[in-house]
């Protein structure tokens, strides 16, 4: 055995590795162990380990992972869609009621008058300074509106149509009527047909040429010949209103504002007609009979006092 | 430059390709039991998948067999290695080859396996890695993690260890 060759702690792995200098291999290869370093070096190459099942191992590695990863991606996901569902309704909802559930308003201003036709086939003809709403979409037939101020209704024939005011609602068939209602006043005209006029003080059903009125916590019916309102014409009917109730209707057609003292009793009641189309004329209409003079004061303000 | 991640498939597929094999040879050198290196490559694969966002492709290999090493920390005990001897016909045996020389090798086989299976855990991976699997020092090193000049005495220890084991043939 030759020590001083293989004391060098890594000789034999050079030697191995053929990394050895001629010179030592010469020497290793002449001396005793060689041939046993050589034999096993050599024979233990021949060696092989028990198989190794690659696919096996790789399909357990693949269910292994495939358990791991799936299930916190189902905890991800399902929040997402609980909310994603809430906003979905949330947005489907305000759509569905911003398209079908709202309420479509009508409004006239100061001298105007405006016709409206409803989905069936009903006329509404408002005179000024009046409000006519009812809802966009409603599944039952659209023929419930709400009215302030005054309007003229034409009927179409079919379910109930109903008009509703603060004083009162009124209920038809299918008629022509008119429905006045300002302050506290209340009159409903009817002009075909039937109507049913329903106030928290009465309920009393109106036939063609007949007329009711609510003023003051008092009731009246009465009747008259037109066959439509006359304001439809340009002219504004009275028949004993009182003088307070022709001043606004006025200030309602020509936009103008009255002032006046104690020396006007506003509870004086008025029959007649002033016409709409020039307030000089209505103003002589109106107030001559009464006594009153006019003053106006500008285009806006008109100063009333007794003579 | 594009840069390989192991989250994806093909990737980790390609790296399984690549080093299964040899993880396995590893842990059987280790322990002798190909069940036990079975399960320590599935659980260094299920690993390295796990941390696939951390580890870059480059280091998958040695990544794996730390992992591999790791595992073996607390399985101390390992049963004998067995080999399996497959004889090679050799130009230079064929003329030996009468009956009492295959007695001879078989013989020799027989002891030497016995005698790789008392090697130290150590030795025993470096030797088999290089005769075996044909792995160069330097390779074995990179895959181990320690130095070309560790792997070369762990060899020298070895063959000096089965030569006094064999004794005179």
């Amino acid at each position: 055995m030759n020590k001083k060759i293989h004391n060098d702690d890594t000789f034999l792995a050079r030697w191995l590795s053929g990394e050895l200098s001629p010179e030592e291999q010469e020497a290793f290869e002449a001396s005793e162990d060689f041939k046993a370093f050589n034999a096993i070096a050599e024979r233990s190459q021949q060696f092989s380990i028990p198989k190794f099942d690659k696919n096996k191992v790789k399909s357990q590695i693949d269910s292994a992972r495939s358990s791991n990863k799936s299930t916190p991606k189902v905890i991800k996901l399902r929040p997402l869609y609980w909310t994603s569902g809430i906003a979905a309704s949330i947005v489907l909802f305000i759509t569905a009621y911003a398209l079908f559930f709202n309420n479509i308003e009508h409004t006239t201003s100061f001298g105007e008058q405006d016709t409206y036709a409803l989905a069936d086939g009903t006329t509404v003809q408002l005179n000024s300074g009046s409000t006519l709403s009812y809802k966009r979409w409603n599944p039952f037939g659209n023929r419930n509106v709400s009215l302030d101020g005054e309007a003229y209704f034409k009927v179409t024939k079919g379910d109930k149509f109903t008009v509703k005011t603060d004083q009162g609602s009124v209920s038809v068939l299918g008629t022509e009527f008119n429905v006045q209602t300002h302050d506290q006043n209340f009159e409903v005209n009817c002009y075909e047909g039937k109507v049913q006029v329903t106030t928290t003080l009465k309920q009393v059903i109106l036939t063609q040429n007949k007329n009711f009125r609510l003023s003051n916590n008092q009731t009246e019916e009465w009747i008259s010949q037109e066959a439509q309102p006359t304001w439809i014409s340009g002219l504004s009917s009275f028949r004993d209103s009182s003088l307070e109730a022709v001043i606004k209707a006025l200030e309602r057609q020509f936009d103008v504002k009255f002032t006046y003292d104690d020396s006007i009793r506003p509870e004086q009641l008025f029959t007649g007609s002033f016409k709409n189309d020039s307030l000089d004329i209505a103003l002589k209409t109106v107030f001559v009979p009464f006594n009153i003079s006019y003053d106006v004061i500008d285009s806006k303000t008109i100063k009333l006092s007794s003579n | 430059m594009k840069e390989s991640s192991v989250c994806e498939e093909h990737v980790y597929n390609a790296v399984y390709e690549e080093h299964s094999q040899y993880l396995y040879n590893f842990a059987y050198y280790k322990c002798g039991d190909t069940a036990k290196a079975e399960d320590i490559v599935q659980e260094a694969f299920i690993r390295l998948w796990n941390n696939c966002a951390k580890v870059i492709f480059e280091k998958s290999k040695a990544y794996l067999f730390t992992v591999a090493n790791n595992l073996f920390l607390n399985h101390v005990q390992h049963q004998k290695v067995r080999l399996n001897y497959q004889r090679q016909a050799t130009s230079t045996s064929k003329t030996n080859e009468n009956p009492e020389f295959l007695m001879e090798e078989k013989q020799f086989m027989h002891k030497l396996e016995a005698a790789i299976s008392e090697l130290t855990e150590a030795q025993r991976e470096v030797f088999l890695m290089n005769r075996i699997d044909g792995l160069t020092y330097k390779t074995i090193a990179e895959t181990l993690n320690i130095s070309q000049k560790a792997v070369e005495k762990r060899m020298h220890k070895a063959l000096v260890q089965l030569r006094e084991k064999i004794g005179n043939i």
